[in-house]
């Protein structure tokens, strides 16, 4: 999906390809994407009833075929419906396994199926309020930015899954440290990597923010606060090296003081070794 | 003559040394925030929720407090004197403030805010004390059926008041309640939409979604906008109004304390709403409506009278009732289940020193902001010089750090990033972040409550309609959804809110 669709009129983005069919592709491909992690990763035995089981995110299929053939006139409440939609169908699958009604009782999965049915069909009504009025266009970097952001949250779902196996890979040096290294080398190489498609902004407040939190534990509130302000400080174009590594020593000698002495709360200041 | 006594009493735990620091400690970190655009009462109040885990409650909930109506004093002055509001609560100050300072005559505009918010400040701290005890009672007449009706109405204010579009704020809501409902269910214990990630179990943490959704997503888009601060620094002569000064504004005065103070209680309103339907009103009321705009001194002294009000005000349904009207007050739940205070009629009879004490408080905040606020406005103005590049990073390593030490868990400051994200992704869709926070906190209560009713009722929904005030309740809030899904009206909205809550 490219940033700032015009309203009705027919834009072709870089490949040649209308603006319209990527949105139609993109949706599709995000409709499939139940039922192949169905077949994947699903419990039932046969390919058909676990394809099945991943239903839930066909209806997304829908907006494909209303951006096919409908021109997208107010873009903003268009995607933002389809999320909207998106969630709620994601909720259903995340509390289809929870029991409902028991007689005139509630069960733990009634209230988030109530409040899942209610996204869906406010996220359906915004969507055709979007379809048939006419609104501004998309703002820029309203996908790119959060997209690329996610990106790096996801990065870190592997270093963690498989942390036990990184973490022996240099004999002598603690696990954890090895992991907080990998995990916060990744994510700023990624952030990198993608600032040539998302802005800088939320990429880097985001890779500030997952450094300091996986390297806060075994690398200690100093070097933490000071990594991530450093990173954060990237986030700008505005950014002046000398001014922000001195107001990042700054900072950090500020925490380092408030929150374990100021504040007494329970803060390892230092490296575990 | 109760009410004397008990005033008393909170004035007797305010004033101890303690209280009295972080009475102003939160009044002047209120007055920066304010002064500061970028950064308002929500994302401070979850910055440094962590920080008052060391405090005892009462203290804890003063200073915050402090910070919240403290907002409202410093946005005045920026708006007054550059034209920049600081807060979105005054953004109707700066139309005839500063016009008023490029006149020359910023000194009496910024005198006749201060004395505004004091009045305003005096009189919804006695509302509060007054409205307390009979409000108390009437909630003992409450049973669960009646508390769902009650969060349905507030939720429908905050649809109705919110900005833009009605159907988008429900959609928020409902986001809000889903995301309440992440954890483990309160009945049977079980695990619900936690995909056994353990950081999930316990549901997400309330400091977490607000600091995202506020703080972090508010710097990601500030950072897109690379327009540098022009600081015009205006010369203040003269602080003292003159007498047709005092004679215009006092009417405006009171009639901004009443309506904001209507409109703090009401759930839902705010101290946002309330500044722009008191310069509304005050405009239509005016034989002289075209001086509006043009330096008008009631311009300045209603909605800043208002927006104080409210601010104060809306402790009231959270004192007595236990429900936030709006998302500061939800963030004030956050801190009161901090410090294992449950927030609704009990506290009243059970913590006299809590409920007396911020009370009584609120009138020393707003005594300290009047003597302390007038000689610093060069100092706050100053501040503004501050580039935004040195304040971000700062705002952003105390976010990381406050909520990371909440349960030493670094899963925490990941899912503040993740909310950071989905908070811009809002943003840029005209989505309305408020009234999600709004459900999110009602959540688990109205979720309580409904089933609770239901199952007394015997699984008959119609118990909701067929109890006299729950009936009355819900009956409201229909009507009210109906009105503002009338385009008519909706238009008309529009045009008297254009801001939303902060």
């Amino acid at each position: 999906m490219s940033e700032g669709a015009g309203t009705g009129a027919v834009r072709h983005d870089a490949g040649g390809m209308p603006h319209h069919h990527r949105v139609a592709i993109a949706f599709f491909l995000l409709a499939l994407l139940g039922p192949v992690l169905g077949v994947l990763f699903g419990k039932p035995a046969d390919l058909y009833p676990r394809m099945a089981s991943g239903w839930f995110s066909v209806p997304m299929a829908v907006f494909g075929v209303c951006a096919l053939f409908l021109p997208l006139r107010n873009p903003k409440d268009f995607f933002g419906g389809a999320l909207l939609v998106g969630l709620g169908l994601f909720a259903m699958w995340a509390s289809s396994d929870l029991p409902g009604m028991r007689g005139f009782a509630f069960g733990p999965g009634t209230a988030p199926r109530l409040f899942a049915w209610g996204l869906i069909i406010l996220g359906v009504a915004v969507t055709v309020v979007g379809l048939f009025t006419d609104g501004p266009p998309e703002e820029p970097y309203a996908f790119s930015g959060p997209l690329g952001g996610a990106v790096l949250i996801v990065a870190l779902i592997p270093i963690t899954y498989y942390s036990n196996r990184i973490g022996h890979i240099v004999k002598g040096v603690p696990p954890d440290i090895i992991v907080a290294f990998v995990g916060a080398v990744v994510v700023l190489l990624l952030a990198f990597l993608l600032q040539r498609i998302a802005p800088r902004g939320p990429l880097f407040i985001t890779a500030a923010t997952l450094i300091f939190a996986v390297t806060v534990r075994p690398l200690g509130l100093v070097f933490a606060s000071f990594v991530s302000l450093m990173v954060s400080g990237y986030a700008t174009h505005e950014i002046r090296w000398i001014e922000m590594t001195i107001w990042a020593v700054v900072l950090t000698i500020f925490c380092a003081v408030l929150f374990p002495y100021g504040l007494n709360l329970p803060l390892q200041l230092w490296p575990r070794f | 003559m109760d009410l004397f006594i008990n005033l008393a009493h909170g004035f007797a735990v305010a004033v101890s040394p303690t209280n009295l620091m972080l009475c102003l400690i939160g009044t002047l970190v209120g007055t920066l925030i304010g002064v500061l655009p970028g950064i308002g009462p929500l994302a401070t109040i979850a910055m440094l929720l962590p920080i008052t885990f060391g405090l005892p409650p009462v203290g804890a909930l003063i200073m915050l407090a402090g910070i919240y109506y403290g907002a409202q004093y410093g946005g005045s002055t920026t708006s007054i004197l550059i034209n920049i509001p600081g807060e979105s609560s005054s953004v109707v100050t700066a139309l005839d403030g500063h016009a008023m300072a490029k006149q020359g005559r910023a000194g009496p505009a910024l005198a006749i805010a201060a004395i505004g918010s004091f009045i305003a400040g005096c009189f919804s701290t006695v509302l509060v004390a007054a409205l307390g005890a009979p409000l108390t009672s009437l909630a003992l007449l409450f049973g669960p059926a009646e508390y769902f009706s009650l969060m349905v109405l507030g939720l429908v204010f905050a649809v109705v008041l919110a900005r833009g579009s009605v159907l988008k704020a429900i959609a928020m809501i409902l986001f809000g309640l889903l995301l309440s409902s992440v954890g483990s269910d309160i009945e049977t214990g079980q695990s619900r939409m936690a995909f056994d990630i353990p950081e999930l179990a316990d549901g997400i943490g309330f400091v977490t979604v607000a600091m995202g959704v506020f703080g972090y997503a508010e710097i990601m888009r500030n950072l897109e906008q690379t327009a540098s601060r022009d600081i015009v620094q205006s010369k203040i002569t003269g602080l003292m109004p003159t007498w047709p000064d005092f004679k215009a504004s006092a009417p405006a005065i009171g009639r901004g304390t009443i309506l904001g103070s209507i409109l703090g209680i009401l759930p839902g309103g705010g101290a946002v709403i309330a500044a722009f339907a008191a310069y509304t009103f005050e405009k239509k009321l005016s034989s002289t409506p075209k001086k509006f705009g043009h330096g008008a001194i009631e311009g300045v002294a209603a909605p800043e009278s208002a927006n104080n009000a409210a601010a104060q005000t809306s402790f009231i349904p959270l004192l007595t009732l236990g429900i936030p009207p709006n998302a500061v007050m939800a963030l004030m739940v956050g801190a009161m289940t901090i410090h294992g205070i449950v927030p609704g009629p009990q506290v009243m009879t059970k913590q006299p020193d809590l409920f007396w004490g911020l009370i009584a408080s609120m009138w020393i905040g707003n005594l300290m902001l009047v003597v302390i606020n007038l000689p610093l406005v060069g100092v706050w103005v100053r501040l503004l010089r501050v580039p935004y590049r040195m304040l971000y990073p700062a705002i952003l390593i105390f976010c990381a750090i406050g909520v990371y030490s909440i349960n030493n868990a670094p899963a925490d400051a990941i899912m503040v990033a993740s909310f950071g994200l989905v908070g811009y992704w809002f943003v840029k869709h005209d989505f309305e972040p408020a009234p999600m926070l709004l459900g999110f906190v009602l959540g688990p209560l109205m979720e309580e409550n409904l089933r609770r009713a239901m199952l007394i009722a015997r699984g008959d929904p119609t118990t909701f309609i067929t109890r006299p005030i729950s009936g009355a309740l819900l009956a409201l809030a229909t009507l009210l959804l109906v009105l503002a899904l009338l385009p008519m009206i909706r238009s008309k909205r529009d045009e008297v809110f254009v801001e939303g809550e902060a």
